[in-house]
């Protein structure tokens, strides 16, 4: 899932100097579940900025809300009214929610909220850690199940680099080094003879670094639209 | 002074409010200062209740939980905690003193103890400059 | 076939070779690298430039091996992936072969968030093994990584270095074997304190018959206190320093001096060991320690071949 954390509650406050009504608009999909911008979270900011505005006597008028998810449209539309009457829209949505916000209504400003982080799962109860970059090549079955573009601070293809101590990585020695637990796996797996040979370099034009990425399924398509599937800005 | 000041208090109804009982008994008496809600496990407490307290008028609010391994409801008096250091970040982070939010963990028999904290509190509390948000209404 | 390597020539024709690492100064002005260059300008038999090493922005390796190959000093240019992708990397590799560099170092490089520009994007197109082999194709077929074909070939003698201590333990060997299969003709090792590790290393070596087939340099390293032992034993990831080591250091009464018996002794071991080719002396920010090291060594005089 996309993974978020909350900016500081002062750096959202001075984002919104001048302003006076204000929507806070959660998501109920991720960063829900990540605990960054669901309903708990939503009323936790909403209550922050007043003691601000009650405070400095700003004056803002907060208004909260959560919606299913915020990157469509469909679920966006359901909150027209609230949008439409505030002067500040702090969506604590990932990056996806806050631009599809922004994209529909381009007349109001939209402040984020949240940093999105990373794309990652949860460990356990408070914790969340980074497993895809996504790179538009999947290469996970050549590695024992274990990403190393999203796991290795340097992203190897051919192995662990001399960083790699007891078992973790140069960067944190909290962090486990991705390549040594491919390498147990593929030991457990008996095929260890997969790290011997020399991997090509990864074709990072399936990346982002091949431009802005975008996937139209014709097969989906209900109006017809130009070849590159065109998109409505509404 | 201290008469002056409000205190929310939110209470597990299990341990916690056993000890403040057990001490009520023996002869003690809560401060004026402090206002209690009862719960039914401080788990239940979450960030959003300690800020508004604040921004209602208290000029402090405390979380009394069980021990944290004697919870009913296994986690409570833990995320209780984690909750009110979270929101002492946010306090720190936009200029509110942290100390206005404190947890404390009793067991039923500790009611000397949590009377003791709860002065300590108070006492700390009339010492701080007055709450910006003195008066309100809540 | 375009003239070899001074380097090359000495580790093909068998002998015992000699490199030293320089660190590049940290602004434009090359003149201490330059008198550096001139006072130990013939203890070995190339000098490795190192490329902003520990992510710190430093004058370059292809620019200072210019300034150094004036002084009659034969470079070995490091590269790492971590501040250049495979366009930066090729084309550099072109540019230091035509101004006369003829050996190359081939490392990812040191992650940026050690360095002083922690805010740096990592590159990493390629890893140390993907640039060794665009560098082999490069040579040996005259084409870039995409497959389009050069105007002509760089002339390079191709290393890289291997860190027999860093984790998975058992696969170190076998990844210096993809390294060589990749295009590395000598190999550079991390700093050695603990010998013993060392010598069980390069027993997996010989049984994969890899020192036949790549010239292996021992990496080693001069310490002046007991403290720069327990910095690189404790700080520095993928380093084994063994405390009876750091003990010697602590009981000795002249700190430096014993550094410098401590390296000797290592170096003189080294020459001991089956399949190991050579001796890389990383004398970092005490680079004129290196002739006293060379001499004592009795390694002296390196000639050219």
């Amino acid at each position: 899932m996309i993974i978020g954390e909350r900016k500081k509650v002062s750096e959202i406050a001075e984002m919104l100097a001048g302003k006076k009504k204000i929507l806070v608009s959660g998501c109920r999909t991720c960063v829900a579940i990540c605990m960054a911008g669901g309903e708990k979270e939503v009323s936790e900011l909403s209550s922050a900025l007043m003691l601000i505005s009650d405070r400095d006597g700003l004056g803002w008028k907060m208004e909260e809300n959560v919606v299913e998810r915020q990157c469509e449209k469909e679920w966006v539309r359901e909150i027209d009214d609230k949008i439409r009457n505030a002067d500040a829209i702090v969506s604590l949505a990932c990056g996806l929610g806050a631009q599809t916000v922004a994209d529909m209504y381009p007349e109001k400003e939209v402040y984020p909220g949240l940093n999105t982080t990373f794309l990652g799962v949860p460990e356990e109860q408070g914790v969340w850690s980074e497993k895809c970059l996504a790179c538009g090549e999947c290469i996970i079955h050549t590695t024992g199940g274990i990403c190393p573009v999203s796991r290795c601070a340097k992203s190897m293809r051919n192995g662990p680099c001399g960083g790699s101590s007891n078992g973790k990585c140069e960067v944190d020695p909290d962090t486990d080094c991705a390549w040594v637990a491919i390498y147990d796996r593929l030991k457990l797996q008996g095929r260890l003879d997969m790290m011997t040979d020399v991997i090509e370099p990864k074709d990072w034009s399936k990346s982002h670094s091949g431009g802005r990425r975008k996937i139209v399924r014709k097969d989906l398509l209900i109006q017809p639209t130009d070849s590159s599937g065109k998109e409505v800005v509404e | 002074m201290s008469s002056k000041l409000k205190i929310l208090a939110y209470v597990c109804e299990n341990h916690a409010v056993s000890a403040i009982r057990a001490a009520c008994s023996s002869g003690e008496s809560l401060p004026d200062s402090i206002q209690i809600v009862e719960l039914p496990c401080t788990g239940r407490v979450e960030t959003v209740h300690l800020l508004e307290a604040i921004r209602g008028g208290a000029d402090g609010v405390v979380v009394i939980g069980c021990l944290e391994e004697n919870c009913y409801h296994d986690a409570g008096p833990k995320l209780a905690r984690g909750r009110v250091e979270r929101i002492k970040e946010v306090l720190q982070d936009i200029s509110i003193e942290p100390e206005r939010v404190e947890m404390i963990n009793v067991a039923s028999v500790s009611g000397a103890r949590i009377m003791l904290r709860l002065r300590e509190f108070e006492k700390k509390l009339a010492e701080m400059p007055a709450s910006p948000f003195k008066g309100a209404i809540k | 076939m375009s003239e070899q390597s001074n380097l090359e020539k000495i580790l093909s024709s068998g002998k015992f070779a000699v490199t030293a690492e320089i660190g590049p100064p940290r602004g434009a002005d090359p003149t201490e690298m330059i008198e550096l260059a001139r006072k130990i300008k013939g203890s070995a038999d190339a000098f490795n430039l190192t490329d902003n090493q520990t992510a710190i922005v430093r004058l370059s390796s292809i620019g200072s091996a210019v300034l150094l190959m004036k002084e009659g000093i034969e470079p070995v240019i490091q590269m790492t992936c971590r501040d250049r992708n495979r366009i930066a990397l090729q084309s550099d590799l072109l540019g230091a072969s035509a101004i006369g560099v003829k050996n190359v170092l081939c490392l990812t490089g040191d992650h940026h968030t050690f360095g002083n520009e922690k805010s740096a994007k990592g590159v990493f197109d390629l890893d140390s093994i993907s640039l060794l082999n665009t560098f082999k194709n490069m040579r040996d077929t005259k084409k870039q990584l995409s497959g389009e074909e050069l105007d002509s070939a760089p002339n390079i003698y191709l290393g890289a270095a291997e860190n027999p201590f860093a984790t998975p333990y058992e696969y170190r060997a076998i990844r210096m074997a993809k390294k060589v299969k990749a295009g590395a003709q000598f190999i550079q090792t991390q700093a050695i304190f603990d010998l013993d590790w060392f010598e069980r290393w390069m027993a997996e070596v010989r049984k994969m018959d890899l020192h036949e087939k790549v010239h292996i340099l021992g990496g080693v390293i001069p310490v002046k206190s007991a403290g720069a032992l327990r910095y690189m034993k404790n700080k520095v990831p993928g380093m084994i320093v063994p405390d009876a080591l750091i003990g010697r250091m602590n009981r000795a009464e002249d700190k430096k001096e014993e550094g410098i018996q401590i390296c000797i002794e290592m170096i003189e071991r080294l020459k001991q060991i089956e399949g190991v080719h050579g001796v890389h002396i990383m004398a970092v920010m005490w680079e004129q320690i290196v002739p006293r090291l060379v001499t004592d060594s009795k390694l002296m005089p390196r000639t050219s071949v």
